[in-house]
């Protein structure tokens, strides 16, 4: 299944979201963490935004494994969100 | 007793477990032990243990790397070192006995980080204290979404709920959903939470029963998100070495601090001549280098870090003034102002600020609302503010990196 989000909106949706620049090109098999220096707060701040302003959602049981997640892994682990 | 998501645990259960019959501890009352466990509930049982017996603990962050962890544990003059396995510690050369009491480091965000020891005896005194001045019923529970290793979730969250009888409820998962679900299923439970993650809470507009908050340099637009979603948001203000100072029964901004707690003894400035915070911990005062005013009615209010408050040939600025006028403007998202040397004035005012206006435009602005020493001269336009992973703003940083 193809990812909801490309490498292009994520970027530009991280980099405001986060006070970040990523290295371009984004090829996907950079780590979260360790790659990007996305600490654990700038992780969790931009999933709400991500669920809230975007309507994309990771899984509850997914975000322990956030940190060591790649690029490629967190876009496709992200679902829409079911509107109620 | 309490809850760790949602097991709950007698007291019963917690005295039973293995960590309080390990046998390598022989004299508990004078052996010092570092622990840095992910298991909560071995963690919450050993320090209940070494509080009953007298011993010394120093609770480490979950996630330090042995490494890091047994740095610390040797800067703390530790006997034992249990790294995530409480059968097989790691032995280190203890430095000197101490009297049983809670190791911990300050937070270093401002200095390196410093190893401070405190009694139980005084640990208790302060949890006395935070009883007669909590606000709420004392039956209200807590949830503790922040890390119990260190005084705010160990003491605050933990300690003092269980003082008044109360059960907490620790979580382990702290994913925003979670705590949000864990809210509703506990309506009358007070939340403790770093500032950063209630307000990130606070962006789902789910009403909150109750939430503490503790970071006096909490920005304006979080502090108020995090009002609007709130019935009862109280504001608690204390450092390492004295534990919690002041709290807040219903603060009307990040700078009201709150009441000091009624064991301690304090000396401060005005609202119009504030000073250095000063609090006298045994018979010693330390100096909080937190410049506040106390009103008339006893409320600590906060002005500015003492390493912060900016003198422009000898006319004190301090940034909450400026950047309170500048949010008051309706194009400016954010601002901090901090600053730098000057040659000519000995220190000058610096601004980053997220807004749409016009640098032009905000000078005008604060020139008709500011006295002409409190005008920002550099200016910096920025995506977003640059914050520390606690959510705080140091304008100390910003003064040396931007």
């Amino acid at each position: 299944m193809s990812p909801l989000l490309d490498y292009t909106s994520f970027c530009q949706i991280a980099e405001e979201q986060l006070e970040v620049t990523m290295e371009q090109p984004v090829t996907g098999g950079e780590r979260l963490r360790d790659d990007l220096q996305l600490d654990s707060m700038r992780l969790l701040q931009l999933l709400v935004h991500l669920e809230l302003e975007h309507g994309y959602v990771l899984a509850d049981e997914k975000l322990a494994q956030l940190p060591q997640m790649t690029v490629d892994q967190l876009l496709q682990s992200l679902a829409r969100k079911e509107v109620v | 007793m309490l809850y760790i998501e949602d097991t709950f645990y007698t007291k019963q259960m917690l005295t039973d477990h293995p960590v309080c019959r390990l046998s390598w501890l022989t004299d508990p009352a004078q052996t010092v032990v570092a622990v840095c466990v992910k298991d909560t509930a071995a963690w919450i049982a050993f320090c209940l243990y070494m509080k009953q017996m007298n011993g010394t603990v120093v609770p480490l962050h979950p996630d330090l790397p042995e490494a890091g962890a047994r740095r610390l544990a040797e800067q703390a003059g530790c006997d034992y070192l249990v790294y995530h396995d409480f059968q097989q510690p790691i032995r280190l050369i203890a430095a000197k006995p101490r009297p049983g009491g809670l190791i911990q480091f300050s937070s270093g965000t401002t200095g390196d980080a410093k190893v401070i020891h405190r009694t139980w005896a005084s640990i208790d005194e302060e949890l006395t204290a935070y009883g007669q001045r909590f606000p709420l019923t004392a039956t209200t529970g807590t949830i503790v979404a922040c890390p119990t290793s260190h005084s705010f979730g160990l003491i605050c969250g933990v300690l003092a709920t269980l003082e008044r009888g109360a059960t907490p409820i620790i979580l382990e998962n702290l994913s925003p959903k979670h705590i949000l679900h864990v809210c509703q299923a506990h309506p009358n439970a007070i939340l403790y939470a770093g500032p950063g993650l209630v307000y990130l809470l606070s962006q789902f507009k789910q009403r909150l029963f109750a939430v503490m908050i503790s970071g006096m340099t909490l920005p304006t637009v979080w502090f108020e998100a995090i009002h609007n979603v709130t019935d009862h948001l109280l504001q608690q203000y204390g450092c390492s070495e004295i534990g919690c100072i002041a709290l807040h029964p219903a603060p009307k901004s990040a700078q009201a601090i709150g009441y000091p707690l009624p064991h301690l003894q304090i000396k401060s400035g005005t609202v119009d001549e504030p000073a250095e915070l000063m609090v006298k911990a045994g018979d010693q005062w330390i100096g909080t280098k937190d410049l506040m005013g106390q009103t008339s009615t006893g409320e600590l209010r906060f002005f500015s870090r003492l390493d912060e408050m900016i003198n422009v040939s000898g006319l004190s600025v301090y940034p909450a003034d400026v950047e309170d006028v500048l949010l008051r403007h309706d194009d400016v998202e954010e601002a901090v102002v901090f600053k730098r040397t000057d040659r000519l004035q000995g220190e000058r005012v610096c601004v980053q600020v997220v807004s749409s206006a016009t640098e032009d435009a905000l000078r005008t602005y604060c020139r008709e609302q500011l006295a002409p020493h409190q005008c920002p001269s550099d200016w910096a336009f920025v995506p977003a503010i640059e914050k520390l992973p606690n959510g705080k703003i140091s304008r100390v940083r910003l003064g040396v990196t931007s």
